[in-house]
């Protein structure tokens, strides 16, 4: 069986400054998303359980090719990669569209892992998308998978309650960010994953064209207002009812 | 006392990457025939992301343990916390150990990159740096100097991190003469192995309850040698002798009869060792047994690996003063006190006070020199060691040895000045042990005195390097310095700096003729050999870091102010404008006090330090 895990490359954003309230982005290197990472972890985990064969599955840009080491570093045995500089900042349709045509490619797939969201629009759209275009089961906020045969127990935490599901492989899930600790590669394996197979697609090998409009656009992304209200009281009693009118004492 | 925080680690992979990426040439070492086919330079953003990642995640949360829970001595066995050993086998089952010694590890790192990442490692957690930083040297040792049979037996567990091991020289009555060392080594009946008996003491590692055995790597005299350092024997003296399948077997005599009480470090077990309180230790030679002559290869050997550990504590007085320049930084940047002379009307966070922002840059300036200095060191010895250009393999030799006591001493000393520095930032916090730069001063310390005080670095440079081949070594050393001057002195922006650097070049030689007047008089060398390497030190320091900023300075101009890489360029030429206005000129003063040969300290009565 093979397990795959969709990774998308995300501007690093530990090296982003802001500026004028906005991100500079521009020359930033590119990472994995955050909880991707842990998608990748959990694919792992299932991969050292069941002896299933992992392979991680990514869109973007040339990039890709060497953000993706650090996956094949971590523990997937290959990669498959749509690569095209025409794909920087595409839409999450487009994504789940070639992710989808991706996976076609791929024999034998029972499960095929997402993060909840990605490390930058964090959409949440990508994974729901995949499952429908490949008419597959998908269960989100995943905190626990267990494999067994042609099915999987799923434990999903919601916001007061665990629920637990059975469902058939092949299927779909949307993992979140504390179903496990990413683990850190050895610097042997960091070495391993230059030589591990990767399969390089181009737009036309999946027969996607990119649509020439954008249907959404982003029109301004700010990073919020952090300025202190500069409140001046002049006793204790203005203190209080100060705080009381913002909701931090007395509610 | 309870506390709350001891450590905070913190570092970043900036400047490493821009050393191993845009300054020195890792290509020159990645196409060796060693490493060819492996690592790339396109591999050493995400090693050295993922070595800090380590760092941080799973060694760094141990800290806290080995500095307050520290180490229980029972029964003659150390006891060390959990963390401790969590940090010590993720070091090495991620490959980060003595792995990247062995020469047929195919996935070892060049020694430059490996030293990169120890920084990040030590400064995680000082106190267990001493328990796996031996394992490479002294596995170096019996891959070089051993037997088959040795090699065969101690090898792979050694590289591995298996079995840790340690270098055991001092001894209670033989410290920096340690050719007074009373251990002996007796004859048996089979060639090579020996009867140990003696006592050393300080020795890092000695004993733990980490690995499943010990390897100590303990210089005896055999029977009959010579004395003095020339008759000293390196001997390999498992805690437990291997078994026939190379397993742990019987006990091999080797007790530990205390630990050290210490000021820093405390995680770190600093022993007493005594081999053959039974009589009953042996020992495997390395290497051949002296002649008639009475000459053993013992200090010889050993002085291998000591040149490494010179490094290592270079590297790791800057390692803990980079994690206190950057808790400082960032305290600096939240810590609101008082108004800044530019914004009298509103307080102000401390970083805007000019006196604040000078202990960072002095800080900043003195770390990245001393890094520099390092890892070009490092990457000297990897070409030396691996390169096919028997020019640069001849020219990375000498540099070696004048670039060693350089980089175990100025780094050292100057650590603590930094790691002083980031503590006043702090202000009384600063002393508090609730705030994490006060155990980082305590630990960093110790790199001062352990292999070879700096006193015996001082002597090696003025004694040894500077008179190698009657001064001609030495001499290009400086001429390169003089040529990269010459070379570059038009350079637009930096014309202050060169014009400085020629004149911290010019008083350093004047410092030289200076040393040389006087050199002859018994004791005069001694009283000023500390100061002349503290004036290398900056020379050099000056010398790197404007060759770095060269690089930064273009890089400014082809980004631009907008890019968000701007901030590092920009501080790169900041480092090396503050070192040598500020710095570098005080090689200048010490070239005038070395033209008043005083003599105090040569005449004044020793009594006067008991009124």
């Amino acid at each position: 069986m093979n397990i795959i895990v969709a990774m998308k490359q995300v501007p690093d954003l530990q090296q982003v400054r802001i500026r004028n309230r906005e991100p500079v982005i521009e020359g930033v290197p590119y990472t994995l998303g955050i909880i991707d990472k842990n998608a990748l972890e959990a694919g792992i985990q299932l991969k050292e359980a069941t002896g299933s064969n992992l392979i991680v599955v990514s869109a973007g840009n040339e990039e890709v090719e060497e953000t993706i080491k650090e996956a094949l570093a971590a523990g997937a045995d290959e990669a498959y990669l749509v690569l095209d500089d025409k794909l920087d900042g595409m839409e999450s349709s487009l994504t789940a569209s070639l992710l989808a045509a991706t996976i076609k490619k791929i024999e034998e797939v029972g499960l095929v892992i997402f993060g909840e969201g990605s490390g930058d629009n964090y959409s949440g759209q990508v994974g729901s998308r995949v499952a429908e275009i490949l008419d597959l089961p998908q269960v989100g906020y995943v905190s626990k998978i267990e494999l067994d045969g042609t099915t999987a127990k799923i434990t999903r935490s919601l916001e007061d309650c665990e629920e637990l599901l059975e469902v058939q492989l092949p299927m779909v899930v949307t993992v979140l960010g504390d179903i496990n600790e990413p683990r850190i590669p050895s610097v042997s394996q960091i070495l391993k994953a230059g030589r591990k197979p990767k399969e390089i697609l181009e737009l036309d090998d999946l027969d996607i064209e990119i649509p020439k409009d954008k249907k959404i656009s982003t029109l301004s992304n700010l990073a919020p207002e952090t300025d202190r209200k500069r409140v001046a009281v002049k006793s204790v009693s203005d203190l209080i009812t100060a705080l009381q009118a913002e909701g931090f004492v007395g509610r | 006392m309870k506390k709350t925080m001891a450590s905070n680690f913190m570092n970043t992979t900036r400047d490493h990457k821009f050393i191993l990426k845009e300054w020195l040439d890792m290509n020159k070492v990645f196409e060796t025939e060693r490493f060819k086919g492996g690592y790339s330079v396109d591999d050493l953003d995400f090693i050295l992301d993922n070595a800090l990642k380590g760092a941080k995640e799973m060694v760094a949360p141990g800290c806290a343990d080995s500095d307050q829970i520290g180490l229980k001595f029972e029964n003659g066995q150390v006891i060390t916390p959990q963390s401790t050993k969590d940090g010590y086998f993720f070091i090495m089952n991620n490959g980060f150990g003595a792995t990247n010694a062995d020469p047929q590890d195919e996935s070892a790192m060049p020694q430059t990159l490996v030293w990169a990442i120890y920084e990040y490692l030590i400064g995680a957690n000082p106190s267990i740096g001493t328990l796996w930083l031996a394992g490479s040297g002294a596995a170096g040792l019996v891959e070089d100097f051993g037997s088959e049979e040795l090699k065969k037996t101690y090898l792979a567990k050694m590289y591995s991190g298996q079995w840790a091991a340690t270098m055991d020289l001092t001894e209670p009555s033989a410290g920096s003469d340690v050719g007074d060392l009373t251990s002996k080594a007796i004859p048996t009946d089979k060639p090579g192995v020996y009867k140990i008996k003696g006592t050393k003491c300080f020795i890092s590692g000695g004993e733990q309850d980490i690995t499943e055995n010990i390897i100590h790597l303990a210089l005896a005299r055999i029977e009959g040698a010579a004395p003095g350092t020339k008759g000293v024997s390196l001997f390999v003296v498992p805690k437990y002798l291997p078994d026939a399948n190379g397993e742990v077997g019987e006990f091999n005599d080797v007790n530990c009869a205390g630990i050290e009480h210490k000021m820093g470090l405390k995680g770190s077990p600093t022993c007493v060792i005594n081999f053959g309180e039974e009589n009953n230790c042996l020992g495997f030679l390395l290497g051949e047994a002296p002649g008639e002559d009475g000459a053993g290869r013992g200090l010889m050997q050993m002085f291998k690996m000591m040149n490494e550990e010179r490094l290592m504590s270079g590297i790791s007085g800057m390692a803990l003063a980079a994690v206190a320049y950057h808790n400082s930084a960032q305290y600096a940047s939240e810590r609101i006190q008082g108004r800044a002379a530019a914004n009298p009307k509103v307080r102000a966070q401390i970083i805007k006070h000019e006196d604040v922002k000078r202990m960072l840059m002095f800080q900043k300036a003195h770390i990245e020199a001393y890094r520099a200095m390092a890892l070009a060191t490092f990457y000297q010895i990897d070409i030396e060691k691996w390169s096919s250009d028997a020019e640069l393999v001849k020219k990375s030799k000498k540099y070696l040895e004048i670039n060693t006591p350089i980089v175990k001493a100025y780094c050292s000393d100057g650590a603590l000045n930094c790691i002083s520095e980031a503590l006043q930032i702090y202000g009384g916090y600063g002393f508090s042990e609730e705030y994490p730069v006060a155990e980082l001063y305590r630990d960093a310390r110790i790199y001062p005195i352990w292999e070879g005080t700096n006193f015996i670095q001082s002597m090696d440079l003025v004694g040894r390097k500077m008179t190698m081949k009657k001064g001609e070594v030495f001499a290009e050393w400086l001429n390169e310095i003089q040529n990269f001057i010459e070379a570059n002195k038009a350079a637009a922006g930096f014309e202050k700096e060169f014009e400085i650097l020629q004149k911290g070049m010019n008083n350093y030689r004047e410092m030289q003729k200076n040393l040389g007047a006087i050199m002859a008089q018994p004791g005069m060398v001694q009283q000023y050999a500390t100061r002349v390497l503290h004036a290398t030190g900056k020379l050099y320091g000056a010398f790197l870091l404007i060759d770095q900023a060269l690089i930064a300075q273009k890089k400014i101009a082809e980004l631009g102010k907008e890019h968000f890489d701007y901030s590092f360029y920009a501080g790169k030429v900041a480092s090396a404008s503050f070192f040598i206005k500020n710095i570098l000129p005080e090689i200048g003063a010490f070239a005038e006090v070395l033209k008043n040969t005083d003599t105090t300290i040569l005449e004044v009565p020793e009594e006067v330090f008991f009124v």
